[in-house]
């Protein structure tokens, strides 16, 4: 088990990153916070050690979007909320960012993952296939397919 | 488009709040944890150790019932085997009772087999067959815990090939005389004969029955029932189930004043419980013994000089077995002062009178065939009782 200060560190240094993940599955804030901490549950009860903190990033991101799918896929989950709820949660007084955040998560689960590690998180798309242990090709499909839906659902906005 | 992207998910963050809260209930969470004895890995061993210490435990409650002997069954020829069958009536064991049935034993494996299939497989095998010729007498006994296991055991057996082609013959016994017979060396069929003979010869011991053939010591039961059976005619023809004896009732020769002497024999539907014949079919004839028509059945019709008593001699074959068998010992005298005949033995007073005002049988009755050696035994004695008129 990890001491309280390297879990301290890991959650003021990924807490956004984790939050994010999270928010693109599951859309709403109390789901969001369950997820939230037991990712850090899991990193705190995890003594596997870390090369380095890309690796470790690496593994946060990976823990993160498996919790969030075995989360939609319990019996549990009841709740839905609207597309348009979850982005007014996730961003305040920001309409475009809004817009654009509600086009990001009208996309399928498996497009709003890859976007978001290439455009937020500036991985490529090997590094993506490596995390989410995916095919390279299928990542390059999943982007470019994904760049025309948000492409198409956000006008000529995206255009350049 | 790529910036827009980055500054829509850059609006998400988690807040301060949900980071604080997030830190507190990993630090209870620790808490709680640091305070838990078992911890999951020792829970983990404890449910290992459990199933471990159960499958080991099935196992050996499985080995255990499937080892442990319910019912028995001997297979006497001369040689004697004793088979032990489990629960699901599986031979679990095959012991000898003398050097004849090592030999056989060691030619054939019938553990693990099913109890028809191991007593084809024993007397079907070759050591076996030098003891299965002529006059010798195939007898299995058989003796469960439990009564419906037993009769369904005598029954299946009862039908198998071997028994039917070798004229078997088979009774069931008690398995509290198993250890009785152990301890006598003999197998508890064996024992159980041994038993029935001491029933009408008290005088017989166990040194002198275990190394007598099972043909010799049915033929003496069967000269000795023949002349039960002609005190006794009605019960006839019913099932023989042996019980224990009791210490003394092989200790004391039974007096002639008593109604029956102590017997280790009960009769399946018997009301009284009193020894009875057994079946007739099941016991050797008489009549099948070579000069039963000349000679009387029994040693007790035999004419004695010295006490008087009026009955013929028996047969020299008979004399031979009595005297292989310890019977010579009749020939000293008694505590009475009589000589010749032991005192169970005798027949009383009134019942040779009856007796001698028997007639003797017409030749041409069917049923005459059956009971030859006695009505044989009647005519001699009625030509010395002629005799000694004259």
């Amino acid at each position: 088990m990890r001491s309280e200060y390297e879990v301290n560190r890991a959650i003021d240094t990924y807490a956004d990153m984790v939050r994010r993940i999270c928010f693109c599955h599951l859309k709403n804030d109390a789901d969001t916070e369950d997820i939230f901490q037991n990712v850090f549950l899991k990193y705190m009860l995890c003594d596997r050690p870390f090369d380095n903190t890309e690796h470790e990033k690496a593994w946060l991101i990976r823990v993160s979007v498996n919790a969030c799918k075995d989360y939609i896929r319990s019996l549990l989950r009841r709740k839905t909320v609207s597309i348009e709820e979850a982005a007014a949660l996730a961003t305040e007084d920001h309409t475009q960012s809004t817009e654009v955040l509600q086009a990001v998560l009208s996309l399928p689960v498996k497009y709003r993952d890859v976007i978001y590690l290439h455009y937020y998180e500036q991985y490529s798309a090997v590094e993506i296939a490596k995390i989410l242990k995916s095919k390279e090709n299928t990542v390059y499909s999943i982007l470019s397919r994904g760049r025309a839906m948000l492409k198409e659902n956000l006008g000529g906005e995206m255009d350049g | 488009m790529a910036d827009r992207i980055h500054d829509a998910f850059a609006a998400i963050t988690a807040s301060e709040r949900l980071k604080a809260s997030t830190k507190q209930y990993l630090r209870k969470t620790c808490e709680k944890r640091s305070k838990q004895r078992i911890t999951p890995a020792v829970r983990r061993s404890v449910c290992t150790a459990c199933a471990v210490v159960a499958v080991v435990l099935g196992i050996g409650i499985y080995h255990g019932v499937s080892q442990t002997p319910v019912s028995y069954i001997s297979v006497d020829v001369n040689p004697s085997i004793e088979l032990a069958l489990n629960r699901w009536d599986t031979v679990i064991s095959a012991s000898s009772y003398n050097d004849d049935c090592a030999a056989i034993l060691e030619g054939v494996s019938v553990k693990g087999m099913a109890y028809t299939e191991a007593v084809d497989v024993i007397v079907e095998s070759e050591a076996m067959q030098p003891f299965l010729q002529d006059t010798a007498a195939l007898t299995i006994t058989v003796a469960s815990d439990s009564m419906k296991r037993q009769e369904k055991i005598k029954t299946e057996i009862e039908h198998c090939a071997v028994y039917q082609n070798y004229g078997g013959r088979s009774c069931t016994s008690d398995v509290a005389l198993i250890d009785e017979a152990h301890g006598n060396g003999m197998s508890f069929g064996k024992y159980a004969a041994y038993l029935l003979l001491t029933q009408y010869d008290a005088a017989i011991t166990p040194d002198e029955c275990r190394n007598m053939k099972m043909a010799e010591i049915n033929k003496l039961i069967g000269q000795y029932e023949h002349s039960e059976k002609r005190d006794e005619p009605d019960t006839a023809g019913e099932n023989v189930q042996i019980v224990p004896s009791h210490e003394e009732q092989q200790g004391e020769p039974a007096s002639t004043d008593n109604a029956q002497p102590p017997s280790p024999i009960v009769t399946n539907g018997s009301s009284d419980g009193g020894p009875v014949a057994p079946d007739p079919q099941e016991m050797p004839p008489l009549v099948d013994h070579p000069g039963v028509d000349e000679k009387p059945a029994h040693p007790k019709d035999a004419p004695d000089a010295n006490s008087g008593l009026d009955v013929p001699s028996p047969p020299e074959a008979d004399i031979d077995h009595a005297k292989k068998d310890g019977l010579n010992k009749h020939d000293a005298p008694n505590e009475n002062g009589q000589q010749g005949i032991p005192e169970d033995v005798r027949v009383p007073e009134e019942k040779r009178e009856h007796r001698k005002g028997e007639k003797e049988p017409d030749s041409s009755d069917p049923a005459a065939t059956e009971t030859l050696p006695a009505a044989t035994g009647r005519a001699v004695h009625e030509n010395a009782q002629a005799d000694k008129r004259k």
